[in-house]
């Protein structure tokens, strides 16, 4: 493996452990007493403090972040206070509906950034670049979960194409859960969809000013040719960059637009978790994406290597 | 074969319009050296991608560039991309970034070749060992496979050399080959061009600002200022008579080992600095830095003034000069 | 003030159509807001269950909510509370991250690499996430979202801010203050922050713009400006439920929330072109 590697894998796990940190003090800065909240104001103040000696609420802070560090090394999950069932229960379900809508939106978001960015690119200061620019521009200002209401109004409400909300389940068939599915991925793809298609058109602009795309040129290549052969690879480079990063974003974006259609995920969870003062549920929860996005992102710099020769580790 | 007639070229700048070259003509004949001298934003790199047909997007040009009796300015396209880096091949300046930094140096050898129909896949291989070896790379079978980043600025003006030359074209023009190199590489490079131009009975169009390599590897030399061509002819003759005052102060610009034995003589330098190209003045352009400005050389461009057969300048004070 | 260079500046700047239509809409909004403080066409507030979900007419020019409140007011008392999560939260933004930026910068080192491995630590964190989770345990309410979302743009500006510093601390003359013994702070004071004011306010319009739709989204979910204060977010939150009865509901704020951000961001590119006349002319 090569240094540069390690020292990501390296960030990767330093990472991990600041974000349980900042997700675990975020938490105990929680005002009231997490087992007064769940028993309620009436309750004895015994119950209490038995409620508090089984939550373990009783022993030092610093023994419960690496009690709950290893449990979660060891893939032991806590146990909901509100549901009553392990976090790994409630997540299991869930997560098979977040994420396909997750990577989905992906999808969608760079199937269209791409070709958009690129055309754009490639029609530089034409009407054909300036529209894209402009609606690229729209579509960075708009909410997503304004989005979400509008193609609900549209798309089901008016021409009751789709349901207005809810998950069929996967048991009912791929399609109609895709079905479920694809408005709001395309209300989370459009606006990271917009901005990555700006940011690859001037990605590839800027490939496209390089001394090698000259040479290319000369050799004989026409304009097309070297778009395909020199520009494009060179100029994913930071595209996929953006890419690590917008996938912090989309998911973050799954708890709103879940929310709004009433999609049964790990955002909606989330939402139902902090509002029952559900610390297990939220902190693992909060950790499990978290731990998603950061992985996303050391798998986006071990892409790096692959497209750079740069990064490749030096035959000595 | 080359025949380039009063070449204009114009560049769209935020400032307004500006003519960067101004009535450009030479001719270059098959198998002959042509180098063209000046300081940067004289125009020299401009001419030579008017003649790839490559300019940068905010300009254009006009007059007639004949290449094997076809006027390039006017041919499409798809026409041009079958000369270039076949019949005319480039050299550029900067080495270090001229090269795609993601593909193997082997592979963009091969490009050309493999572009313009020049060999069979399966010949491929050997041609690039080939061709490696020619220009001088140490254990070809090796780096064939190595990355841009993995060779030094000599190595990878080598290799630049070795694409250009890959399709054997008829002109090679090498723009400040060595400009970025040291100066111990620099005479490697270029007589390895040199040598490689004579074995395959190339022309080239060598550009540089600096007069002494240009001197030392041409037959003909153009100088140029603001756009224009100031002083013109075979380099002998041109070299023994230096006329034009800014190809005067061009080589007087040039350290020699004499000058450190002689206290007295000092490395004269032309007072000035060469015009931006919006502001390039009508008349003369060289009347803003000229010792010897009179009011002619502000109302009319100078015209040819034959010196001698095969070498002229453009200058109304030639003979205040000597 | 009427220096060659700013006029200069201004001459391009008038010809510059995204400044000028981001400027314009920026204009509006608070214009909007301003306006709203001392009056709007109804009280924003007030409910009048008489005339619930009555269809726009010139009394009520975009017709009246599930409450029978005016529209129309009730966006333009809205533009007030964006404006003010937008203003706090930059300013939590640029306090902080421009301090921290300049630490960085002028101190280098592991100070410098501290900081800066932190920053990189906040952008790779879902950012809302930590916000939603913060404003959950905080409590809701406008001020802690305004504190949430300005916490999550010190990375940016402080980021920003060390490279733009960086650069100017490369400067001969910077070199040459140096030697002349004037201190670290004092050249900072007076070379650097001048010379980086540019980038940051290009920034603090795009991080404006954010901030109004991070706020609209903790509104939406409940979590931002609480009943009665119009709110945008709030708007959209509650227009939900109406989707079938009254559909406009779920348009207009979305589109007061939409040309807010758009202005922003044209404004920013128009001011980023202007003030880097490098990039301008690239184009």
């Amino acid at each position: 493996m090569s240094i540069f590697l390690l020292k990501r894998f390296f960030t990767f796990i330093v990472t991990l452990l600041g974000a349980s940190l900042l997700t675990f003090l975020s938490l105990e800065i929680l005002p009231g007493d997490p087992a007064r909240v769940i028993l309620g104001i009436d309750a004895p103040q015994s119950a209490v403090d038995a409620l508090r000696l089984q939550l373990g609420l009783d022993r030092p802070m610093v023994d419960r972040y690496f009690d709950w560090l290893a449990h979660l090394l060891t893939g032991r999950f806590g146990v909901s206070y509100t549901y009553n069932v392990p976090v790994m229960d409630l997540i299991k379900h869930r997560i098979g509906i977040t994420f396909p809508l997750a990577i989905l939106s992906m999808l969608l978001s760079v199937l269209v950034a791409l070709i958009l960015g690129i055309y754009a690119a490639s029609r530089h200061n034409k009407i054909g670049d300036v529209s894209v620019m402009g609606l690229s521009q729209l579509g960075i200002s708009i909410p997503n979960f304004w989005l979400a209401l509008l193609l609900i109004l549209f798309f089901a409400v008016n021409l009751g194409w789709f349901s207005s909300g809810g998950f069929v389940g996967w048991d009912k068939g791929f399609i109609k859960s895709i079905q479920s599915l694809i408005l709001p991925a395309i209300s989370l793809a459009t606006v990271q969809g917009a901005i990555l298609a700006r940011f690859t058109r001037s990605a590839v602009l800027e490939t496209m000013r390089e001394d090698y795309v000259r040479t290319a040129r000369a050799k004989g290549l026409t304009r097309r040719g070297t778009l395909w052969k020199h520009v494009l690879r060179n100029a994913m480079i930071p595209v996929i960059t953006i890419m690590g990063l917008q996938f912090a974003n989309l998911l973050a974006g799954t708890i709103i637009v879940e929310e709004v259609f009433a999609i049964p995920g790990l955002g909606r969870l989330i939402l139902q978790a902090i509002s029952n003062r559900d610390i297990t549920v939220v902190r693992d929860v909060v950790i499990l994406l978290a731990a998603l996005v950061v992985f996303i992102n050391f798998v986006v710099d071990v892409l790096y290597a692959v497209i750079d020769p740069r990064l490749k580790p030096q035959d000595v | 074969m080359l025949d380039i007639k009063n070449l204009n070229i114009n560049l769209n700048t935020v400032y307004g319009d500006a003519t960067a070259v101004r009535n450009l003509s030479f001719k270059l004949e098959k198998g002959k050296t042509l180098g063209i001298v000046g300081e940067s934003g004289c125009g020299k790199s401009l001419t030579a991608l008017a003649v790839m047909g490559l300019l940068p997007e905010n300009s254009w040009s006009t007059g007639e560039i004949i290449f094997n009796n076809k006027n390039l300015l006017s041919l499409n396209e798809d026409k041009l991309c079958k000369i270039r880096g076949n019949s005319i091949g480039m050299i550029f300046q900067e080495p270090m970034t001229s090269l795609n930094p993601l593909h193997t140096i082997g592979k963009q050898i091969a490009e050309p070749m493999i572009l313009h129909g020049k060999v069979t896949r399966s010949m491929i291989k050997k041609e690039v060992l080939n061709l490696l070896d020619m220009v001088g790379i140490p254990d070809p079978l090796k780096r064939i496979s190595s990355f841009p980043h993995e060779l030094s600025g000599g190595q990878r003006q080598r290799v630049m050399i070795a694409m250009a030359l890959s399709c054997k074209p008829e002109i090679l023009i090498a723009d400040e080959p060595t400009t970025a190199l040291d100066v111990t590489i620099q005479k490697q490079i270029l007589d390895l061009i040199k040598d490689l131009i004579d074995e395959f009975g190339m022309s080239m169009i060598l550009i540089s600002h600096d007069l002494g390599v240009i001197a030392n590897n041409v037959q003909e030399i153009i100088v140029m200022y603001g756009g224009v061509c100031v002083e013109k002819g075979y380099t002998k003759k041109l070299i023994n008579n230096i006329s034009h005052p800014y190809s005067q102060g061009l080589f007087s610009a040039i350290p020699t080992l004499e000058m450190q034995e002689d206290s007295e003589q000092r490395l004269k330098t032309i007072p000035g600095s060469v015009p931006e190209i919006t502001e390039i003045p009508k008349g003369c352009t060289f009347q803003g830095r000229c010792e010897y400005v009179s009011d002619i050389c502000v109302k009319n461009s100078p015209n040819s003034v034959k010196i001698s057969e095969d070498h002229e300048a453009y200058c109304f004070n030639l003979d205040k000069l000597n | 003030m009427f220096n060659k260079k700013n006029i200069e500046f201004l001459k391009r700047a008038i010809k510059h159509r995204s400044f000028i239509v981001g400027g314009s809409m920026t204009l509006l909004l608070i214009f909007c807001a301003f306006i709203s403080l001392f009056w709007t066409p109804w009280d924003p507030i007030k409910q009048n269950l008489l005339i619930r979900h009555s269809p726009p007419s010139w009394e009520h020019l975009l017709g009246t909510d599930q409450f029978g409140r005016d529209i129309f007011s009730v966006i333009m008392a809205g533009s007030q509370n964006s404006i003010s999560v937008g203003l706090v939260s930059v300013s939590i933004g640029i306090i902080f991250g421009v301090s921290i930026g300049l630490l960085a910068s002028t101190k280098r080192g592991w100070v410098e690499e501290l900081i800066m491995r932190l920053c990189d630590f906040m952008y790779a964190f879902p950012a809302i996430l930590l916000a939603i989770m913060l404003v959950a345990t905080i409590g809701q309410g406008s001020i802690n979202a305004m504190v949430a979302i300005g916490i999550f743009s010190i990375p940016v500006f402080a980021r920003l801010t060390r490279g733009a510093a960086n650069a100017i601390w490369a400067r001969e003359y910077i070199l040459a203050s140096r030697s002349a013994g004037k201190g670290l702070f004092r050249i900072t004071i007076e070379h650097v922050l001048p010379n980086i004011l540019s980038v940051i306010i290009v920034q603090a319009t795009i991080q404006f713009a954010l901030a109004i739709l991070a706020e609209a989204a903790l509104s939406f979910l409940g979590l931002g400006a609480q009943p009665p204060t119009p709110s945008w977010g709030r708007m959209l939150s509650e227009a939900r439920s109406m989707i079938y009865l009254n559909p406009w509901l779920a348009v207009y704020p979305g589109i007061a929330i939409a040309i807010s951000v758009l202005g922003l961001n044209l404004l920013g590119d128009g001011l980023r072109d202007l003030v880097d006349p490098r990039l301008a002319r690239k184009r």
